[in-house]
């Protein structure tokens, strides 16, 4: 696993997926965040979040996307995550980020389910 | 209007709205003014005043009570992360042998929880350090190796890192590999790790100790079976170049005996009958080491020899062309000492051949002994060589033995060996004894001889008596 969280980001209309490869920490989850912010200032109101080029994720990276997912849900949006490790997918359910956000195994099931719920 | 008590102790209120740590005094104190000003209709403007402030103060405190309980609360959450996450080392740990796939999740697990910013986990295997896994940027090139039996400073396992934390995975004996995390993460920046770090660190380089001693052994019992196939393959593969049964020819009486030291013999023997069976020709031989490698060369001994044969018959010239054949084919550690021999009942003749092998023996009818003592070299050592071929007469009642060096080489416990004059004694005491009686006595005489011990070499004993004159 290489040294800096890359990101890649698709949009479609007012929907948004960014792809994650590297460890999101602090550094990664920063980077994150930023992408999604610039997004939603773009006027992009939902987010989906591929994990699948992550293998792990700590404590302050997973601060930094409940962070992003508040900003989504006061404004009505809806974030969506996608990719998950088995790990990640545990880790997102004990802290309590499925509650608020959708987990969907594939990118084209998140991309269907927001095109769908709009 | 009534006089106003939240004049009178206004600071004793802003000093409980001051101190973080009294957020229960100061909810007690603004319950009990509020209680005070139930029912009343009239509130003077500085009161208001000082009503707001309490109100403003009291939501600040909520706030930061609530910030308070988030972390609290996510803290909580994230300790039953780590919980998962060493239930799930476990059940990796338990569940593959693969010691990538195991020192993959206990890298990524270490570097999670201590919160680091990078990791690096090597393993010491085959006298140096080689690094198995990297997270982060650990300033590392992935496959790097330290060529060192020593466990190397922290600095060089992970060079980019400013605060270090390491542990070894060591079981009593020997140190294994060791896992070392870099830079533990706050909001802002980084910054040293914590005492409770390096016993979450310990706890996980225990349970990858253990993972990978038994991942070592797993190893180490499919190789060995791995092996004991082969040989057991090789075995069956030699034993198809030994007689199955005893040749029948008239006028002589035949009894062998083989016994491997171990499951692939050394030793070589065959006998060839000519479709007449007028004569018998016989081989005994013993290649250079054991195991696998002598049943290979064995084959090739084997094969060579039934080729030349059936080619050119017995001749002067049969070990030259077999040295010839072994000297190309083999590596030069290795040789192979043979007899061939050939008996003429009715010329009553034995003529043989000698390669480096333990001279062969003829009891004559009335007892006496000679030895069969021409010959050369051992085949295979030199491209060329010289084998002289010789004939003696065989004639009724006489006895060739010809035999292995394990035979007469066996040790007992004091390091006295065998030798060739216990063999001579017994053979001489079989005088009119036949051979399929003879053979046992002195093949049992054998294996009693080492006290308390097996033989250490593999042994070929071969008997053969002119019994009868042939029309």
């Amino acid at each position: 696993m290489s040294g800096a969280l890359r990101v890649t980001v698709e949009r479609r209309g007012h929907l948004a997926c960014i792809r994650t490869e590297g460890y999101i920490n602090n550094e990664g989850g920063e980077e994150v965040a930023r992408a999604a912010y610039q997004l939603l200032d773009d006027g992009v109101r939902h987010l989906i979040l591929d994990l699948s080029g992550s293998r792990i994720i700590n404590s302050i990276g997973i601060s930094i996307l409940i962070e992003v997912l508040e900003r989504l849900l006061a404004s009505q949006g809806r974030l969506v995550f996608c990719g998950l490790t088995p790990t990640i997918e545990k880790t997102f359910q004990i802290m309590g980020l499925s509650q608020y956000a959708t987990l969907l195994p594939t990118a084209d099931e998140a991309w269907a389910a927001l095109e769908a719920g709009g | 209007v009534g006089k106003v008590r939240v004049d009178g102790d206004a600071s004793a209120l802003l000093e409980l709205l001051e101190s973080p740590g009294r957020s229960k005094d100061l909810l007690w104190e603004i319950k009990r003014r509020i209680s005070e000003l139930k029912g009343r209709q009239v509130f003077p403007a500085e009161e208001v005043q000082q009503i707001w402030a309490i109100a403003l103060g009291l939501a600040e405190r909520l706030l930061e009570m609530e910030t308070t309980l988030q972390k609290r609360e996510f803290q909580s959450r994230f300790r039953d992360v780590e919980l998962e996450a060493v239930s799930h080392l476990g059940r990796v740990l338990a569940s593959t042998f693969e010691v990538e796939r195991l020192m993959e999740t206990v890298l990524d697990l270490a570097v999670t929880i201590s919160n680091a910013r990078c990791g690096a986990l090597w393993l010491f295997q085959e006298g140096k350090w080689e690094v198995v896994g990297v997270v982060g940027d650990a300033g590392l090139v992935v496959r790097q190796v330290l060529a060192s039996a020593q466990v190397p400073n922290e600095a060089q396992l992970l060079p980019r890192a400013s605060h270090r934390l390491g542990v070894a995975l060591a079981s009593d004996r020997e140190v294994l590999g060791y896992l070392v995390v870099g830079d533990q993460e706050r909001r802002r920046g980084v910054g040293p790790f914590r005492a409770e770090d390096r016993r979450t660190l310990e706890l996980l380089a225990n349970q990858a100790t253990v993972a990978l001693q038994n991942s070592y052994l797993h190893r180490q019992v499919v190789a060995q079976r791995l092996l004991e196939r082969e040989i057991a393959l090789a075995s069956e593969i030699q034993r198809r170049f030994l007689p199955e049964s005893l040749p029948q020819v008239p006028g002589l009486d035949i009894w062998a005996w083989n016994r491997a030291a171990r499951y692939v013999s050394g030793d070589y023997f065959q006998f060839f009958v000519d479709p007449h069976a007028s004569c018998l020709r016989i081989a005994i031989g013993d290649v250079s080491g054991k195991g696998v490698p002598a049943a290979l060369l064995v084959s090739l001994l084997h094969s060579a020899l039934v080729l030349l044969l059936r080619q050119d018959g017995f001749n002067g010239t049969l070990l030259s062309q077999l040295n010839e054949h072994l000297f190309s084919f083999t590596s030069k550690s290795k040789f192979v000492t043979l007899i061939l021999a050939e008996l003429d009942p009715e010329h009553r003749t034995l003529t043989y051949l000698n390669a480096g092998h333990p001279p062969g023996l003829v009891v004559r009818a009335d007892g006496k002994v000679e030895e069969l003592s021409a010959g050369g070299l051992p085949l295979g050592l030199f491209a060329r060589g010289s084998w002289p071929m010789r004939e003696v007469p065989f004639g009724e009642g006489d006895l060739l033995c010809l035999y292995s060096d394990g035979v007469v080489e066996a040790i007992d416990s004091s390091g006295v060996e065998y030798g060739a004059e216990r063999l001579v004694h017994l053979l001489q005491g079989g005088k009119n004894v036949a051979v399929s009686q003879l053979g046992p006595t002195v093949a049992a005489a054998l294996e009693s001889f080492p006290v308390g011990g097996a033989l250490e070499d593999d042994c070929t004993l071969l008997l053969v008596r002119f019994v009868a004159r042939v029309a």
